[in-house]
């Protein structure tokens, strides 16, 4: 073979072996990289920077996280300030131009979905730890997790347009099980899984499903936790908004006496009048928060402290995007049910 | 034959990244739903203050208390109040943006107080480029060197009151900051391996270096990092400096090590931290000077932490070294505000032995870049 044709030989191996390669996908939390995963499927090489059940708040910027950003093709974040104290450190220290902001190898999963709690007028630290973009625990409200999965299909298809068709079908895959997981198989086979979402997102979930007379069918998250609407409910911290406002739960009182601050206790005290008044059942936190000042509201209104995973890998039953919300719903509904 | 290949395969290459594809249409149309219209991010409205530099203030005050009277140990040092005494020990400004696409800057200055008289001086004031590829960022203006770990970081950003004796020895009380340029170079593969190369004009405040020939300094810097999963993590680090003492080049080598358990948990965080430093300033009759210190940071409680630091330093050119033992405790209100209580013994071959007990009220407003590793 002479040189020239050499050279396109092995042009064209790199090219193909470049088109087989994985697209390689770093995201801050291991929610994240379980959505991606889902979508990318065998196309797509993922590693988490936030490992296990840690407050997604206060991480470093570690040097490792920088060699893991240096070669990725794909940085996701949350994004509406949860990373601003190790994001920029990391991106800067990991001098990758295909993940800088600005680039289609950067994304904020924030971007992507409707957000909670945005501060109107002046913000300030008055006010505690506040997100002036608004409440960044977007991935606890499983139609969030719908469209952060879509937004990174069109990323990954963006970035890797020969595989687009696999993105989607893997997108059209992941919803079709996040749909069957929450309002059940039967009616996501009767009326499809945008038209209950919207139904749902429109708060005429139960009412359209008795006109069908297919209330009874009603599977899955949406009917472990239909009986619990309009419950009230305490949280450790302003992380369980998104999950309350999916499933009809309303937040009563924080222990947080303002987002960041640690307990006092003359708030506890008001939270302790205002569980009583308010007969709250459950007392929501996640595993990192120390416990002692749960329990001193517990037991002082009778209601019952529930840790749940926050996010994937905080508990070894959450072990992905859907399991996370099946043990979340499990713990938090056997609670209300008492 | 072979250029035009290459130059083929470029052109492909430059042509396909500006030519990405558009997004299929049904992914887009899932991507940008939003329930309540104007709330999401992507739909944010352009303000007056949008293009203004990230601006922060950290205020450090403190008061000190030395069981004795007398002459200070220096006029730079840290300990040079004497007796009681309420200071601003530093007002730092901040400001940090990107310039345009391509380059960043940050600019720190310090307001302080020296021997009675406010002084402003720049702490750091460069510009970066971060994207420039193959692992590479390179920037100029005012730099804090590349020197060990604790020299890198502001006063406000350390776990103890002041920068260790070695530090203030060789470089000044505010550690090394100088005019110049840095280049650093990220290694390729999966484990943290970096290379850093200074050039720095030789600073004026004193210490080691002698700027007297109007030379540089340069500094090389390599530090690797081993992250042990979730909890803890190491890493370590080599820095090299060679610049003019007067007549001739010294040389300073230095090692350091840093041990983190960040537990997932709001308590048991650990830091250790240790740097050791020989100058040999390659002066006849001069003898190399050895300075080091070593901190251990525990943290007791979610907001407060305890510490011990041990310093050794011989003072370069001379026969005088001092040694101190310092204990503290650290209580982070926010991570905006911190109270701090440190008691330090100092002793030296030259001074009778001091006592030093500093509270320090340290705050900060606006928005403060985030703190280096």
């Amino acid at each position: 073979m002479n040189k020239p044709l050499s050279l396109l030989a092995l042009i064209a191996a790199a090219a193909s072996a470049a088109a087989q390669a994985p697209v390689r996908v770093v995201t801050t939390t291991q929610d994240l990289a379980s959505l991606a995963q889902a979508v990318g499927g065998r196309h797509v090489q993922v590693r988490a920077l936030v490992v296990g059940a840690r407050d997604p708040h206060r991480m470093e910027a570690r040097p490792s996280y920088m060699a893991l950003v240096a070669n990725a093709q794909l940085f996701l974040a949350v994004g509406l300030d949860l990373e601003v104290g190790y994001e920029g450190p990391i991106l800067e220290g990991a001098r990758n131009r295909r993940v800088m902001p600005g680039q289609p190898g950067h994304a904020y999963a924030g971007s992507w979905v409707p957000v909670l709690e945005k501060p109107t007028g002046s913000v300030s630290r008055a006010d505690g730890d506040v997100h002036p973009g608004g409440n960044p625990h977007v991935w606890l409200d499983p139609y969030n997790g719908r469209l952060i999965a879509s937004g990174i299909a069109g990323r990954l298809s963006q970035i890797d347009p020969a595989r687009a068709p696999d993105y989607r079908a893997n997108l059209a895959a992941f919803e079709g099980r996040i749909d069957r997981a929450m309002f059940g198989d039967a009616l996501v086979a009767r009326f499809g899984g945008v038209r209950l979402w919207e139904w749902q997102r429109s708060g005429q979930l139960e009412t359209r499903l008795r006109e069908q007379d297919a209330l009874r069918q009603l599977g899955g998250w949406a009917n472990t936790m239909a009986p619990h609407r309009g419950q009230p409910i305490i949280t450790y911290h302003r992380s369980w908004s998104y999950f309350a406002h999916r499933f009809g739960l309303k937040v009563v009182a924080e222990l947080e006496p303002k987002p960041g601050l640690d307990p006092t206790p003359g708030h506890l005290a008001s939270v302790v009048r205002t569980a009583q008044a308010q007969s709250v059942k459950l007392i929501l936190q996640e595993s990192y928060f120390r416990r002692r000042d749960a329990d001193f509201v517990a037991s002082r209104s009778g209601a019952q402290v529930v840790v749940a995973p926050a996010g994937v890998g905080h508990d070894p039953a959450a072990k992905d995007y859907i399991t996370l919300f099946d043990t979340i719903v499990s713990r938090v509904g056997s609670a209300l049910r008492r | 034959m072979f250029e035009i290949f290459v130059a083929t395969a470029l052109a492909l290459a430059a042509k396909a990244t500006a030519e990405l594809p558009p997004v299929p249409a049904e992914l887009v149309a899932g991507a940008v739903q939003v329930e309540e219209p104007g709330t999401g991010p992507a739909r944010r409205q352009l303000v007056g203050n949008e293009f203004n530099p990230q601006i922060s203030l950290v205020m450090d005050t403190r008061f000190s208390l030395l069981d004795r009277k007398g002459e200070p140990h220096h006029d730079e040092g840290h300990y040079d109040n004497q007796g009681r005494r309420f200071r601003l020990k530093e007002l730092e400004l901040g400001f940090a943006a990107n310039v345009d696409p391509f380059l960043r800057a940050e600019a720190y200055l310090s307001f302080h107080d020296e021997g009675g008289e406010s002084k402003v001086e720049v702490e750091e004031a460069f510009a970066q480029y971060t994207g420039l590829g193959a692992g590479l960022s390179a920037k100029a203006g005012i730099l804090a060197g590349a020197v060990g770990r604790v020299n890198r970081n502001h006063l406000d950003q350390l776990n103890f009151l002041d920068y260790p004796f070695v530090i203030e020895d060789l470089f000044g009380e505010h550690g090394l900051r100088a005019p110049g340029a840095s280049v650093s170079y990220l290694l390729p593969g999966n484990r943290f391996n970096e290379l850093t190369f200074e050039v720095l004009d030789t600073p004026q405040e004193g210490g080691f270096f002698s700027d007297e020939r109007q030379s540089f300094v340069y500094v090389g810097r390599y530090r690797t990092f081993f992250d042990f999963g979730g909890d803890s993590s190491v890493q370590l680090g080599g820095s090299f400096l060679n610049g003019s003492t007067g007549d001739t080049r010294g040389n300073i080598f230095g090692v350091d090590l840093t041990y983190k358990l960040s537990p997932a948990a709001q308590t048991g965080g650990l830091v250790f931290e240790s740097e050791a430093y020989w100058a040999d300033s390659r002066m006849e009759d001069a003898r190399t000077s050895f300075g080091m210190f070593a901190a251990l940071n525990y943290q007791i409680q979610p907001r407060v932490w305890i510490y011990g630091k041990y310093d050794y330093s011989e003072m370069p050119g001379t026969n005088e070294y001092r040694r101190g033992w310092a204990f503290g405790t650290t209580f982070r209100v926010t991570e905006f505000h911190h109270w701090r209580a440190e008691f330090q013994t100092i002793r030296s071959n030259h001074e009778s032995t001091q006592n030093l007990l500093t509270v320090q009220f340290q705050w900060l407003i606006g928005s403060h870049p985030a703190h280096r590793y």
